[in-house]
């Protein structure tokens, strides 16, 4: 039913908030899609890495808002 | 830690052949001002002056920031310290405070793309009457005004223009101020913490500030917060100037220095010391942390400070936005789960009957003592003015190629964004509710 949908976000408790399904924990709010402090080749890798887990976040069923992080270094339960 | 405030109350204001303060009129001559201010004019080509008083029908644009004319004669530091001097700890001895007058900033920052002023962090036009619907919003309707129009050099940097705005307006608010000296005061009041009764439950207030680049910076002992970790400070600190806003970028969100310093929540929580709680201190961190994550650190940080000066109640407040109401829901979350009490102020959304849409950008579900300070989606009509002290045209809506009507003119609009304060969240306000 419908289109699914990820959204790429700094800030996951809004998103949470108002219901979108599948929050992508990106860079920061700025930059969500990205990290311009890195150099642009390891950038790139990153900029690759949210997007490969946007669309992985999209092949998957949710029931209810669900966060998936990026970074290993902030991951954890949630 | 003791401070002893001097007030010498301001009645009339007027510009005369020299500067001078006799009987409660301030009499102000401008050339003597400029005098003063040309070693800071680095990239401000002139500066002019003019006083606005409560009751009149003007309209005040372009406006920056708003000072409370200050100076301190005793004690460690100096009034605004860290500008102007080295950043020593402040809010010991006394302090003369010149009362019932501001000294405020106006100029149309420019608006390229080069500077700070790009994407949403750009210079909004903040606009205050003296008189009339949206008088209310601030307190400087009810307050005799200096304001200072600067007049800039071209073609340079946000950072320059900043600084020498500030500069200018400290150093001139503050030799004001000093006139004062021989006088005797009208009143004076004295600040201390010290004595702490335990039967009283303790409290602190989380006080978090804006702070993304340029134009939308909050400094602390001269220094801008971007990478502040939470950090305690005696009220009183925040009492002589320990922190000065540089922030243009939202008009009805932005904290003026002069409320920083007559802080409203600061000063409710010392009227109750001693008598309803103990107020242990003042946690004073950066908001718009760039991610839940940099916010929950942040939030951790205040709660644990919060530990350490075992309050039993925090009130958090926020300057700032949607981002910014992210930052202080974790405090709040965590402060709850930490078994602190937590409240908090904040405006509303709400659309123009205030049901509409979302409330609140985010909240917790620990959040439940929240005080509202008003919708900021209400519908103001702004009357014709005598008077427009600033420029001859507002200058609105950047992010859809702008809109410059004449500033003296009625004009509609559909929220509060542009209004001075109208949505600040440091306790400052008139709005009140009845049930019936």
């Amino acid at each position: 039913m419908g289109i699914p949908n990820a959204l790429i976000t700094g800030f996951t408790s809004i998103a949470y908030n108002v219901g979108a399904n599948r929050i992508i924990f990106g860079g920061n709010f700025t930059s969500p899609a990205g990290d311009p402090d890195l150099p642009l080749d390891r950038e790139k890798a990153y900029r690759y890495k949210i997007l490969t887990k946007a669309l992985e976040a999209l092949s998957q069923d949710v029931s209810g808002p669900t966060i998936f992080t990026v970074d290993e270094s902030k991951e954890g339960d949630k | 830690m003791n401070l002893t405030r001097q007030y010498f109350d301001v009645k009339d204001a007027v510009f005369g052949n020299k500067t001078s303060f006799d009987n409660g009129v301030l009499t102000i001559n401008k050339e003597e001002l400029v005098q003063l201010a040309k070693p800071l004019m680095k990239v401000v080509e002139s500066i002019d002056f003019e006083i606005v008083k409560p009751g009149e029908n003007t309209r005040i644009i372009h406006l920056l920031d708003t000072i409370q004319p200050m100076v301190k004669v005793s004690g460690q530091g100096m009034q605004y310290s860290g500008f102007f001097g080295s950043p020593e700890t402040v809010g010991d001895g006394v302090t003369n405070l010149l009362s019932g007058f501001t000294v405020m900033e106006s100029v149309a920052l420019p608006w390229d793309e080069s500077s700070a002023s790009s994407g949403l962090l750009y210079p909004r036009d903040a606009i205050m009457d003296m008189t009339g619907p949206i008088a209310g919003f601030t307190p400087f309707s009810e307050t005799i005004n200096l304001v200072i129009l600067y007049k800039l050099v071209e073609e340079k940097s946000s950072i320059e223009y900043d600084n020498d705005i500030r500069l200018i307006a400290i150093k001139l608010s503050t030799y004001l101020a000093s006139l004062a000296a021989e006088l005797k005061p009208d009143r004076s009041e004295d600040f201390s913490i010290d004595e702490i009764n335990p039967e009283l439950p303790n409290v602190v207030l989380v006080w978090q500030c804006q702070n993304q680049g340029p134009y939308a910076n909050t400094y602390l002992y001269g220094l801008a917060i971007d990478n502040l970790v939470p950090t305690l400070l005696h009220p009183n600190e925040m009492l002589d100037g320990c922190v000065v806003s540089g922030n243009y970028v939202w008009p009805a969100f932005k904290v003026p220095t002069y409320l920083h310093v007559n802080h409203p929540v600061v000063m409710e929580l010392y009227r109750n010391h001693g008598k309803t709680l103990n107020f242990r201190g003042v946690i004073f961190c950066r908001s718009h942390n760039p991610t839940n994550w940099h916010k929950e650190r942040c939030a951790n940080f205040n709660v644990k400070l919060a530990q350490y000066l075992n309050a039993n109640g925090l009130v958090m407040a926020w300057e700032g936005g949607g981002n910014a109401a992210v930052d202080g829901m974790l405090t709040i979350q965590c402060a709850e789960r930490h078994n602190i009490k937590a409240s908090t102020l904040t405006f509303e959304f709400g659309g123009v009957d205030g049901t509409e849409g979302i409330l609140l950008v985010d909240d917790v579900p620990e959040a439940d003592a929240i005080v509202s300070g008003g919708s900021i989606e209400k519908h103001y009509k702004l009357p014709d003015v005598d008077r427009v002290i600033g420029g001859d045209v507002m200058r609105l809506n950047k992010e859809s190629g702008g809109f410059f009507p004449p500033a003296d003119k009625s004009i509609e609009f559909d929220t509060t964004t542009q209004l001075y304060l109208s949505g600040n969240q440091s306790g400052h306000g008139r709005l009140f509710a009845e049930s019936y």
